[in-house]
């Protein structure tokens, strides 16, 4: 095991872990800032794969009210009311900072202003784009800007566990392990940020790079962090049908719902008028894909597992012009958009719930930070199109200035060392002959089918004894001696996490006996007014969870003020980009 | 249409350990099915050692870029179907360290941008309003056209495929210092250019190199490097 100190040390290679990255070496020089990236630095993780945009108040006739107002009820009236006002009223600096400083150039209207456009669950177009490949302009410029900085990175470098002091009050750095070599490294560090990406890939289908196993949210929950609203786990509708490809799951924006696409199943209904007659296909992504999966599950779907997404009726010249980076993808496949529908099927999306924050992204424990979805609180039981990058860029923000603020006030604490010894005693080698990869696909459909798009008592009871089996079959995937590039060895720590993560969601959707957001409950179909509590977690000394009920402070809006359904602009004034 | 006709290749992957297998024959669900989806079966089903990298397997990230029958290629994007052959060969990228079978050590790709101070250098950094910038300004079209790269190294591992230099920039690299060259909103595009100028001269006189039609994303980088020459004249002139 290799040993070493650093001031800062990041966790994760998307938008936050960069943003935090940069944001802290601007604001002190001095600083020794490591980010450790499980994939290639800025490569991995979601923030890249960003179709829709970043909602960002810019418009005068836009206002922060308007967007705080649309993020709470999206989110079921049950998000972290101060987070939330966080990631509005710090949504346009970070724009600005990112067309200023860092490069990025996001789309205009004829006349040079920046263009913004609606996505689904929105009263105004606000959300800044740069065609349908926002991820790739925001990612490229924030790694370059990385790289000509005085920033170590860390490559296919994946965190294993936090260290603690000897008193287990403060996170005093991290146990990493690298992919390629397979040397142990016990970091020490004067403040860790855990920006490594949801757990959406515990599901069968899902969009998020496969890489993703919530590992942060996992290494958090084993030291003690506090979590909440676990439960909220947000399905996207549209979600490609590639048969068995690594394909399937990968996201068509919702921009083609917004600007008039129908959803039909196999009889050819437009079947959201069954569901929500007012808003068919601009429902939201909640309602869209929960309606989806009854139709599924009713047998109404394609052999293949799908609905059909038909969007002939907007034209080819629409579809090239806005989103011609998925009209590509289509079509590679073998769907060519302009001619014919595309099955599409919901798809494990984006994870809501997390670790339990402060404005200053800080945790439960101290010298441990948390951002992006690692975090959770800002999207209450739902999240809007567009809120998740601006979430990336403005908490990332916040935990790069506030790590470097803290520092000042933290006095420095090493590692100790039987802390790491016994860290690295999960590696001590053994033989085995399951094969992990199996062990994950049954978990995929352990989660779809129980932890999904709908829960009952029953299903989560189902839930329960299926991940105590997997559990138990992982026991017995072997941990070799040579670790250097061993992919099961990796699968095997990738599915312990995500059984963690797992039963945080089982417990938490367990306690909430009612439908709100993306969380639904056959059993409790309705939506309870005294359903307006956070399920808030930690871990028991023994290990189990401890999952309790606290009602949400409604510090700036109470739920009388924001009765009523959010106001859509109509039609014709959305998704189309005007300049690319 | 979803093609679900199924059939098989022989995956033939060049491997950094002579003594692993090399020959694979893998079962094809269909003709859309990627030559990433082979990779994993031989994986999660054959055998478990063989390295190779991917991420969002969507063609966004560029973390996939393998040589496919001897071009570079995303292996998330390049349908298994369309190669005309039901003998597909695998290898690493060109011009790159290789880690372990299909994964290469990008640093030396990455240092080309960092060389080059491909990055942003703000003219106005404090500014606290969005500049009004018109997409139909010619400088603007122009850096839309060459903007996109997914950084995956492909004409980087092409560009090495026949020449001799070592230590250039390439033309990733190039393309980035030709956009921030023509972005209003740098500081240091001129001072950037001049630095670049023999690797630019190096990069046309190249011409047998084709690396345009390698890059997954179809940005022009030929024509970009011409534009390069361009301004670097129009420099001169002044």
């Amino acid at each position: 095991m290799q040993h070493r100190t650093c001031d800062i040390l990041i966790l994760g290679g998307g938008g936050a872990a960069l943003y935090a990255a940069l944001r802290a070496r601007d604001a002190d020089r001095g600083l020794g800032i490591i980010v450790a990236s499980k994939g290639l630095l800025g490569k991995s993780g979601c923030t890249r794969m960003v179709q829709g945009g970043c909602n960002v108040v810019m418009h005068p006739d836009d206002s922060f009210a308007k967007h705080y107002d649309d993020t709470l009820r999206g989110g079921g009236m049950i998000n972290d009311q101060e987070l939330a006002w966080t990631l509005v009223i710090e949504a346009p600096e970070r724009i600005v900072e990112l067309e200023n400083r860092f490069g990025c150039y996001f789309d205009r209207n004829t006349d040079g202003t920046i263009h913004q456009r609606a996505l689904a669950g929105q009263s105004f177009n606000r959300t800044v784009h740069r065609g349908d490949l926002t991820g790739i302009e925001l990612m490229n410029r924030l790694l370059e800007q990385v790289l000509v900085r005085d920033i170590e990175v860390l490559d296919e470098v994946r965190g294993v566990d936090l260290l603690l002091d000897d008193h287990r009050e403060r996170v005093c750095g991290a146990l990493l392990l690298d992919l390629n070599t397979g040397t142990l490294v016990a970091m020490n560090a004067r403040a860790v940020l855990l920006a490594t990406g949801g757990a959406a890939p515990l599901y069968r289908i899902t969009p998020a790079s496969l890489e993703k196993s919530g590992d942060g949210l996992a290494m958090g929950f084993r030291a003690g962090a506090h979590f909440i609203d676990m439960e909220m786990m947000q399905f996207h509708p549209t979600g490609l049908v590639a048969g068995e490809s690594v394909m399937t799951g990968t996201v068509l924006e919702e921009g083609l719902r917004g600007a008039g696409g129908h959803l039909l199943n196999v009889l050819g209904e437009r079947f959201m008028s069954r569901y929500d007659p007012a808003k068919m296909e601009r429902s939201t992504r909640d309602r869209v894909s929960r309606s989806t999966f009854m139709e599924l599950r009713a047998g109404r779907g394609t052999p293949q597992g799908g609905v059909l997404l038909d969007v002939r009726h907007l034209g080819k010249e629409f579809l090239l012009k806005s989103s011609p980076g998925m009209y590509r993808r289509c079509l590679s496949i073998g769907y060519d958009m302009a001619k014919e529908p595309v099955q599409v099927t919901p798809t494990a999306h984006f994870q809501m719930g997390g670790m339990r924050i402060d404005t200053e992204c800080r945790t439960s424990i101290p010298g441990l930070y948390a951002a992006g979805e690692d975090a959770g609180g800002v999207h209450g039981a739902n999240r809007l199109g567009g809120n998740g990058v601006a979430e990336s860029i403005v908490f990332g923000g916040i935990a790069g200035d506030a790590m470097v603020r803290d520092l000042g006030a933290s006095a420095t604490t090493s590692v100790a060392m039987p802390e790491a010894v016994l860290a690295a005693s999960r590696f001590d080698p053994r033989d085995g002959e399951a094969n992990p990869f199996a062990l994950r696909r049954e978990l995929g459909s352990i989660a779809w089918d129980d932890l999904g798009i709908i829960r009952s008592a029953t299903s989560l009871a189902d839930a329960s004894r299926a991940l105590d089996d997997i559990e138990a079959k992982l026991a017995n995937v072997a941990i070799p001696a040579d670790r250097a590039g061993h992919a099961e060895l990796h699968e095997r720590m990738n599915i312990e996490n995500l059984i963690a993560v797992a039963r945080l969601i089982h417990s938490a959707a367990t306690l909430r006996e009612e439908s709100r957001g993306s969380h639904y409950r056959e059993d409790f179909p309705e939506t309870n007014p005294d359903g307006l509590y956070n399920v808030v977690q930690q871990r028991r000394a023994d290990g189990s969870i401890a999952s309790e009920r606290k009602p949400v402070q409604f510090t700036r809006r109470r739920p009388v003020d924001l009765a009523g359904d959010t106001v859509i602009p109509h039609p014709g004034a959305v998704a189309m980009t005007t300049d690319v | 249409m979803l093609d679900t006709t199924p059939f098989r290749i022989t995956l033939e992957i060049a491997r950094s350990d002579e003594r692993r297998a090399s020959r694979f024959d893998v079962p094809v669900p269909g003709a859309a099915s990627r030559v990433l989806d082979a990779l994993l079966y031989v994986r999660e089903r054959l055998d478990p050692s063989l390295g190779f990298r991917y991420s969002c397997r969507a063609g966004m990230c560029g973390a996939c870029a393998v040589v496919v029958n001897g071009k570079e290629a995303l292996s998330c994007q390049t349908a298994i179907g369309t190669l005309g052959t039901t003998t597909v060969r695998v290898s690493p990228l060109r011009a790159l360290p290789v880690l372990r079978d299909l994964t290469c050590d990008m640093t030396p790709f990455f240092d080309t941008f960092r060389r080059a101070d491909a990055a942003l250098r703000p003219n106005d950094a404090t500014r606290k309003t969005i500049s009004v910038m018109p997409p139909t300004e010619a400088h603007r079209a122009l850096i839309e056209r060459q903007n996109g790269c997914i950084t995956c190294g492909a004409c980087y591992s092409a560009y090495e495929s026949s020449t001799t230099r070592t230590n250039d920039l390439r033309p990733a690299a190039l393309n980035r210092v030709l956009m921030l060259s023509l972005d209003e909103r740098d500081a240091t595009g001129r001072a950037r250019l001049a630095t670049v100028a023999s690797e630019v001269e190096a990069a046309h006189g190249d011409g047998l190199v084709d690396f345009d039609a390698v890059c997954p994303v179809n940005i022009p980088l030929r024509e970009g490097i011409a534009k390069l020459r361009e301004l670097l004249a129009a420099e001169k002139r002044v």
